[in-house]
């Protein structure tokens, strides 16, 4: 590996060692892509910088750890099974999103460093880093639905510094810890705001008045009932011709996954629904199931 | 067939070895084909066979043929 990603060198060595299970699926020194290292690498930054120690016990590192082992346990049932543990969305809420002590105990620094350690996370953080942000307006107004970790708003105003971000999500905890990152990152309060609101609620409409001139929706459509809803909701809230950039999974288990997408024409399906057209995507399945019957597969795409 | 018998024999399925070469010695780390994949895959083997459901606690500790037959032999143990 190369000698100038210290973090990504660290990182690799410290999973190797705690948790050789997981490391085949990680980005090390089989990775094909090298360029993918220096986002690795960015991302672990921002976790060093805006976090906390990645390396330290029960933090970071150990929390991407859980995260990739619910994983394993998760997608062993579901290719038996072929269908997500039946959770509503009202229990998810309960059991996760609302457990302050899950989400910023393991739940959210984990899914921050999935971006730094599966290859196919970084490969969507650099499809979103110079496919999408590059392309957009200098002077952009962003919304985000489902601020989640909180990397995308860090990544986009880190990057664009003349765009403006409106996040909404319904976790106090996402809030919370992604106001806390743009603060640690110094990012000026009057670029950024948030909502806690449901997407999915139909009372947010009569709410809505201002029109945005790009959207983001990172692992969002899966974790809902109804989908269409977050389509329909960003579709009122942005402008005419204006992009989109949406990720969602087909056939991934994970603990707060509902929506089962079996395949990309159902996601296409939805898209077109609500008038989205696809400008440019990804599908990336993941390793070992290129030729299934059933594909679980990360996507990617910038919507117009 | 009894816990080590019918846990060689996942291995020997999901990992391509042969059953009677599996020793308390074979692990991750001396064992190329033992990946997060073939991970996936002990773990529904097991499930079914041994009607458990396993933690995630109990997949991280499994890195070797001896901490597989641990973990199912205490899941009796605890049970009986």
């Amino acid at each position: 590996m190369k000698a100038n990603f210290a973090n990504v060198n660290k990182a690799v060595t410290i999973l190797n060692e705690r948790y050789p299970t997981i490391c085949s699926g990680i980005i090390g020194d089989s990775l094909d892509d090298k360029s993918l290292y220096s986002y690795s690498e960015m991302v672990l930054q921002y976790y060093v910088k805006y976090i906390g120690d990645p390396f330290a016990q029960n933090t970071g590192i150990d929390s991407f750890a859980r995260i990739s082992y619910d994983f394993i346990l998760l997608q062993s049932r579901f290719n038996k099974l072929r269908q997500y543990k039946n959770k509503s969305a009202k229990q998810l809420e309960m059991e996760l999103y609302s457990d302050s002590k899950k989400m910023e105990g393991y739940y959210l620094s984990g899914l921050f460093l999935t971006y730094a350690f599966w290859p196919n996370h970084i490969k969507i953080l650099r499809f979103f880093i110079e496919k999408f942000l590059r392309n957009q307006p200098d002077i952009c107004n962003y919304i985000e639905v489902g601020v989640g970790h909180g990397l995308m708003p860090l990544t986009l105003l880190k990057e664009l510094d003349n765009s403006i971000y409106h996040g909404i999500d319904i976790s106090v905890s996402s809030i919370n810890a992604t106001k806390k990152l743009l603060e640690n990152a110094c990012i000026h309060s009057n670029r950024y705001s948030f909502e806690l609101i449901d997407a999915t609620s139909d009372i947010v409409f009569s709410q809505s008045k201002h029109l945005f001139k790009a959207g983001i929706c990172c692992e969002v459509l899966e974790h809902v009932e109804d989908p269409s809803k977050i389509l329909r909701f960003l579709r009122q809230r942005m402008i005419k011709n204006s992009q989109l950039f949406i990720t969602t999974v087909t056939n991934i288990a994970a603990e707060d996954h509902i929506y089962l997408f079996k395949n990309q024409d159902e996601i296409h399906e939805l898209f077109n629904k609500y008038g989205f057209h696809v400008k440019e995507e990804m599908y990336l399945p993941l390793q070992g199931y290129e030729n299934a019957d059933y594909i679980p597969a990360n996507y990617a795409a910038i919507l117009i | 067939m009894n816990v080590e018998g019918k846990i060689k024999n996942i291995l020997s399925r999901v990992l391509g070895i042969d059953a009677n070469k599996i020793t308390d010695n074979l692990n991750m780390d001396n064992t190329p084909e033992w990946d997060s994949l073939s991970t996936m895959l002990i773990v529904a083997q097991l499930e079914d066979d041994f009607s458990i459901e396993l933690t995630v606690e109990e997949i991280i500790q499994m890195s070797s043929f001896f901490s597989l037959r641990e973990i199912v032999e205490k899941r009796f143990i605890t049970e009986s």
